[in-house]
C-alpha cells in the first residue's frame, strides 16, 4: 500500500502549480501543516506527519511503524504598487496558489528510519496586470522548484539522532515581460548609438513581448540535521539544507505588443501620417532576426539553510518553542540570462543574507486535540535598490494558528492559518540604463504585500 | 496564597508579545509629490509653441526652460518635467534673423537629439504650431501639413498632449491654444490672410469644448486657468512687427531710397543723384505685410542696389528697374482678412472666458499685458530693425518683448506672462504664486 499510495501522492502535487513567496526572497517554508501551525518551527522537534525529512532528517529516526502524510498549503498573496507621482495602485492579480507536500517514513528498525519527501523550498508568483507600469521588469513570473528527497534517519541513542536526505531538484521557470522601444537603436540617419527615445518614443512604449520558459532543469544538493535530547522535556535541533544550482534550457519567445501609436506626419519612420507604428514595427523584421524566436537559459541558485532551534516542555502537554533561520540569499546577486541571439542579460539583484526567527506553542489541551499558536518575523533579503515587480519583497511578521485532531488512531488531520504582513516597501518599476546598476533613486512608488496562507495535511500511520 | 503562573498562559503571552518586541511597524511611504498647494501637485500645460518654448524661431534646452510653464511650476513648487532638447536645439534659435544665421553656425545640426535619458513622464505638452484640434487629434482632415508636424513625434512620441496628460493624471492644467488656428493663415505663403485658413470661430468653440471634454475624461483635474490668443493688433492701432502695416513700409521706402539717393551722389561725385531699387505699391497703403514678404522684396532691392554699385566699381553706369512690394492679395494680408483675423481672435478668447467662468477656473487674457508693453518703449518695435547698423539689429530686431523671430515671446516676456497667469490663478483659487 505505501508504495503505491506514494505513487498517486507525487503524480497528484506535480500536476499542481506552485508556489508564491512565503518566507524570506522566493523561499517558500510551509512544508507541513503540523509546523506550519507553529510559526515554521520543526528543527527543534519536528511534528509526527513526516514532515522532519524536511524540517530536520534527524527527527525521522525512531519513529516507529510507517506514516504516510499529504498536505497542500495554499497561499493567497495579495497587494499593490502606488505610484508616487499619480497615487494611483495597481493590484496584484495573484491566483490562490497550492503549494504541495507529501512525506512518507517506515521505521526498519527501532534506530533506523527511512523516508521521503516531496516539497517546494523555494517557488516565486507573480503576476500583475498587462498594463502595470512594471510590466517592462516582469508581469507575469512563475519559478519553481520541486525537491525530491530519500531520506535515512538514525538514533545514536537516547540524546542524539542525526539524519541526512539526498536532494534531486526539478526546476521550472517562466518569465514574462514587456520590450521598451525606446531603448531600441535609433534608424539611419540618426547617428549610430542613438536610440528611439531620443528621437522622440516615450519612455516605456512597449512594442514586443518577451516570454521565457524553461523546465525540466535538474539539480542535486542535500539535507543533514541533527536532534538532540539533553533531558526530557527539551530538544535541541540543527539543520543544513545544501545550495543547489539549476541551470535551465529555455525557449525565449518574442511577439509583437501593440504601442498604442498611430505615426503623425513628419515622423522620423518617413510613414505616411496614420501609419500605425506597430506596422512599421513589423516591417523592420526584427521579429524575424534578433527577436526572433531562440534559446533563452537563465540560471538561479536555490540557496543554503541553516536552522537552529530549541524545544521546551515545561508540562508534558505544552512546549515552547524557538528556531533561528539563515539563509544564503547573498547568493542571488545576479539573475542571468543567456540568449541565443540577443546579447546576455544580467539582472542585478544584489540580495542580502537573511535570519529569521520564529517561535512556536504546542498545547495538547484536551484529548485527541492539539493547538497550536505562533509568530516569527524575518528580514528581507531583497536591497532597497531591487525591489521591483518580480519579486516586492521585504522585512515580513507572520502569525500562525493551528489545529491538531486525531481522527481515529492512525488518521490525523491537520489544520493551520498564517497571515503575512509584509512592511511597505518602496521599490521601482524600470530598469537602470544600460550598463548602470540599480539605485534607490529608480524607486518611484510603495510596494505592500501581504498574504493569507492555508494549510491542511491529512497523516496515517501504519 | 500565592498563585503560580501557568507555564502555559506565559507561553501564550511570549508569544503575544513578541511581535511588539520584533516587528514594530516599519512601513515606508509614498513619495507624494508635493507643491505649495495640492491643487498645483500635477500640473500640465498644453499649448503651442509659446508654451513649448520656443524663441528666435528655434527650441533647445535653454529656451523650454525660460517657458512660462516652467516659472509658473517653479512658483507652484511641483516636479514638472520638460522633453528637453539638446543644444543646439532642434532647429537652432536664429543668432541673426536677417542672416538666418543660427546658434552653433553652419557646423550645427539641423536637429540635435533629445536629452538622454529620456523622462518618465512629460508636464510640458506644448506642440509648436498645433491648432487647438491637435492636441486630441493630428488627423483631422482639415489641417494643413507643417514643418512643425514633426515635434509632435520628437516631442511626445506621436502622442497627443491629452493623451500623455492622461498618463499624468493632472491636478491642474494650463492651456494656451488658438494663435495657430489663425497664424496657420496669417503666415500663408500662397495667400496671407486666407479666410479659408481661419478656424471659424464657432468650430473653434466646438473643438475647444471637445479638447476639455477630453480632459475631464482623465479625470483627475481639479482646476486650471485658460490663456487668451496673443493680440495681433495692438492698443495702439499698431500692429505686431512681424506684421508691418504697408503704411509703415511706405515710409520706409522714403527713407531708404534717401540713403541710397545720398550713396549714390557720394560714390558718383554727384554725376547721378538718385537711385531707386524698391518701390511700395500704392496698393500697400491698408494691408499688413508679412516680414518675410517685406524681408524678401527688401532683401532684392539690396541685392539690386549692391549690382549698381559693383557695376560703378567697373566703370559701367547701370540703373535696374526697381523691385515692387506689390502687396497683391496672396502675398499681404488685406485690410478685410487682417479684420478677419482680429474678429476671429476675439471670438476665440470670448469663447475661451466663456468657458473658464463656467468652470470657476481662471481665465488670463494677455491683451492688458500687450497694451502696456505697447507703451513702453522699445518693447515692440513699430517696424523691424532691418538697418545693420540699428543696434537691435541682431538682438532684439522686434522689439525687447519679442525674440528674433518676430513671433515668439522673449524671455522677458515669458516672464512678465507667467506673473500674469499666476496673478489669474491667484485671483481664482486664492493662492500666492509668484513666479
Amino acid at each position: 500500500m505505501p508504495r503505491s499510495l506514494l505513487g498517486l501522492a507525487v503524480l497528484a502535487v506535480v500536476g499542481l502549480v506552485p508556489a508564491s513567496a512565503a518566507a524570506q526572497g522566493f523561499q517558500v517554508n510551509e512544508h507541513g501543516t503540523c509546523v506550519m501551525g507553529r510559526a515554521g518551527v520543526g528543527t527543534p522537534k519536528p511534528c509526527g506527519d513526516g514532515s522532519a525529512v524536511f524540517y530536520n532528517p534527524a527527527g525521522i529516526a525512531g519513529m516507529t511503524g510507517g506514516t504516510v502524510s499529504l498536505g497542500v498549503t495554499g497561499i493567497y498573496a495579495y497587494g499593490g504598487f502606488t505610484d508616487d507621482y499619480t497615487g494611483e495602485t495597481t493590484d496584484l492579480e495573484n491566483p490562490l496558489v497550492p503549494v504541495p507536500h507529501a512525506y512518507f517514513t517506515y521505521g526498519i528498525t527501532p534506530k533506523l528510519t527511512a523516508g521521503f519527501g516531496f516539497f517546494v523550498p523555494y517557488g516565486l508568483g507573480t503576476k500583475w496586470p498587462e498594463t502595470f507600469e512594471g510590466r517592462f521588469n516582469g508581469y507575469d513570473n512563475d519559478l519553481r522548484s520541486m525537491y525530491f528527497q530519500p531520506t535515512l534517519g538514525f538514533k545514536i541513542n537516547d540524546v542524539i539522532s542525526v539524519g541526512a536526505g539526498f536532494d534531486f531538484v526539478l526546476g521550472s521557470v517562466e518569465l514574462n515581460q514587456m520590450l521598451d522601444l525606446s531603448e531600441q537603436p535609433a534608424p539611419s540617419p540618426a547617428p549610430l548609438g542613438t536610440s528611439l527615445g531620443e528621437v522622440g518614443i516615450p519612455f516605456h512604449t512597449q512594442f514586443a513581448n518577451a516570454q521565457i520558459t524553461a523546465s525540466h532543469a535538474t539539480g542535486f544538493g542535500g539535507n543533514f540535521g541533527v536532534l538532540v535530547t539533553p533531558t526530557a522535556g527539551v530538544s535541541i535541533g540543527a539543520r543544513y539544507l545544501t545550495r543547489v544550482k539549476l541551470d535551465y534550457s529555455g525557449d525565449a519567445v518574442f511577439t509583437q505588443a501593440p504601442t498604442g501609436i498611430v505615426l503623425p506626419p513628419a515622423n522620423p519612420f518617413g510613414a505616411p501620417a496614420g501609419t500605425p507604428l506597430d506596422t512599421v514595427i513589423a516591417q523592420l523584421g526584427v521579429f524575424e532576426t534578433v527577436l526572433a524566436d531562440q534559446g533563452g537559459d537563465p540560471s538561479i541558485t536555490m540557496p543554503d539553510q541553516i536552522s537552529v532551534g530549541v524545544a521546551v516542555s515545561p508540562v508534558e502537554s505544552f512546549t515552547i518553542m524557538a528556531e533561528w533561520q539563515w539563509v544564503h540569499w547573498s547568493l542571488f546577486d545576479t539573475l542571468k540570462l543567456d540568449f541565443e541571439i540577443l546579447p546576455d542579460k544580467v539582472i542585478e539583484e544584489n540580495y542580502a543574507n537573511t535570519n529569521g526567527f520564529r517561535f512556536g506553542l504546542e498545547w495538547d489541551a484536551v484529548r485527541n486535540m492539539t493547538f497550536r499558536g505562533g509568530y516569527l518575523y524575518h528580514q528581507g533579503a531583497a536591497p532597497p535598490e531591487t525591489v521591483t515587480p518580480l519579486l516586492p519583497e521585504g522585512t515580513r511578521s507572520e502569525f500562525t494558528g493551528g489545529l491538531g485532531i486525531h481522527l481515529t488512531d492512525r488518521l490525523v488531520a491537520d489544520l493551520a492559518y498564517q497571515y503575512i504582513r509584509q512592511n511597505k516597501r518602496r521599490g521601482r518599476v524600470r530598469e537602470p540604463l544600460p550598463g548602470t546598476s540599480p539605485t534607490v533613486e529608480l524607486n518611484s512608488g510603495l510596494y505592500k504585500f501581504n498574504a493569507h496562507l492555508f494549510g491542511a495535511t491529512l497523516r496515517f500511520h501504519f | 496564597m500565592i498563585r503560580r503562573t501557568s507555564p502555559i498562559r506565559l507561553g501564550w503571552a511570549l508569544v503575544a508579545v513578541l511581535p511588539l518586541v520584533f516587528a514594530g511597524c516599519d512601513d515606508e511611504t509614498v513619495n507624494e509629490p508635493t507643491a505649495v498647494a495640492p491643487l498645483f501637485v500635477r500640473y500640465a500645460s498644453l499649448g503651442n509653441s509659446l508654451t513649448a518654448g520656443i524663441q528666435s524661431g528655434g527650441i533647445n534646452d535653454s529656451t523650454q526652460l525660460e517657458a512660462y510653464p516652467v516659472l509658473l511650476a517653479d512658483a507652484m513648487a511641483t516636479d514638472f518635467t520638460v522633453p528637453l532638447l539638446l543644444s543646439p536645439g532642434c532647429p537652432p534659435p536664429y543668432v541673426n534673423i536677417f542672416t538666418q544665421e543660427r546658434l552653433g553656425g553652419g557646423a550645427a545640426p539641423p536637429c540635435a537629439l533629445r536629452e538622454a535619458p529620456i523622462p518618465t513622464r512629460i508636464n510640458n505638452l506644448g506642440i509648436p504650431g498645433a491648432e487647438v484640434v491637435e492636441l486630441f487629434n493630428y488627423f483631422d482632415p482639415g489641417l494643413v501639413p507643417s514643418e512643425t508636424d514633426a515635434f509632435k513625434t520628437f516631442l511626445l512620441g506621436g502622442l497627443t498632449p491629452i493623451q500623455v496628460a492622461a498618463a499624468i493624471k493632472p491636478t491642474f492644467v494650463s492651456i494656451a491654444i488658438g494663435s495657430n488656428d489663425l497664424l496657420g493663415a496669417a503666415l500663408d505663403e500662397a495667400n496671407a490672410g486666407d479666410p479659408d485658413r481661419v478656424t471659424p470661430p464657432a468650430t473653434f468653440a466646438e473643438r475647444y469644448d471637445a479638447m476639455l471634454d477630453s480632459l475631464d475624461a482623465i479625470g483627475s483635474l481639479e482646476g486650471g486657468v485658460l490663456i487668451g490668443v496673443q493680440p495681433l493688433q495692438l492698443s495702439t492701432g499698431a500692429s505686431v512687427p512681424y506684421f508691418s502695416p504697408g503704411a509703415a513700409w511706405q515710409q520706409f521706402e522714403v527713407a531708404y531710397d534717401a540713403q541710397l539717393d545720398a550713396a549714390i551722389t557720394a560714390a558718383t561725385g554727384g554725376q547721378i543723384t538718385t537711385l531707386n531699387t524698391l518701390d511700395v505699391a500704392p496698393a500697400c497703403t491698408t494691408v499688413f505685410v508679412p516680414f518675410p514678404v517685406g524681408g524678401a522684396a527688401l532683401g532684392t532691392a539690396n541685392a539690386l542696389a549692391g549690382m549698381v554699385f559693383d557695376s560703378l566699381a567697373q566703370g559701367i553706369v547701370w540703373i535696374p528697374t526697381p523691385f515692387t512690394l506689390a502687396c497683391t492679395d496672396e502675398t499681404v494680408i488685406i485690410a478685410e482678412e487682417w479684420v478677419n483675423l482680429v474678429t476671429a481672435a476675439a471670438a476665440y478668447n470670448a469663447h475661451i472666458q466663456q468657458v473658464a467662468n463656467d468652470r470657476d477656473w481662471a481665465y488670463f487674457d494677455p491683451a492688458p499685458l500687450f497694451t502696456q508693453l505697447a507703451g513702453t518703449p522699445g518693447a515692440f518695435r513699430p517696424f523691424p530693425a532691418f538697418d545693420p547698423t540699428d543696434p537691435q539689429h541682431e538682438t532684439q530686431p522686434f522689439g525687447f518683448a519679442l525674440s528674433r523671430d518676430g513671433i515668439h515671446w522673449s524671455t522677458l516676456l515669458h516672464e512678465q506672462i507667467a506673473a500674469g497667469i499666476a496673478d489669474a490663478i491667484n485671483d481664482q483659487y486664492g493662492t500666492s504664486l509668484s513666479p
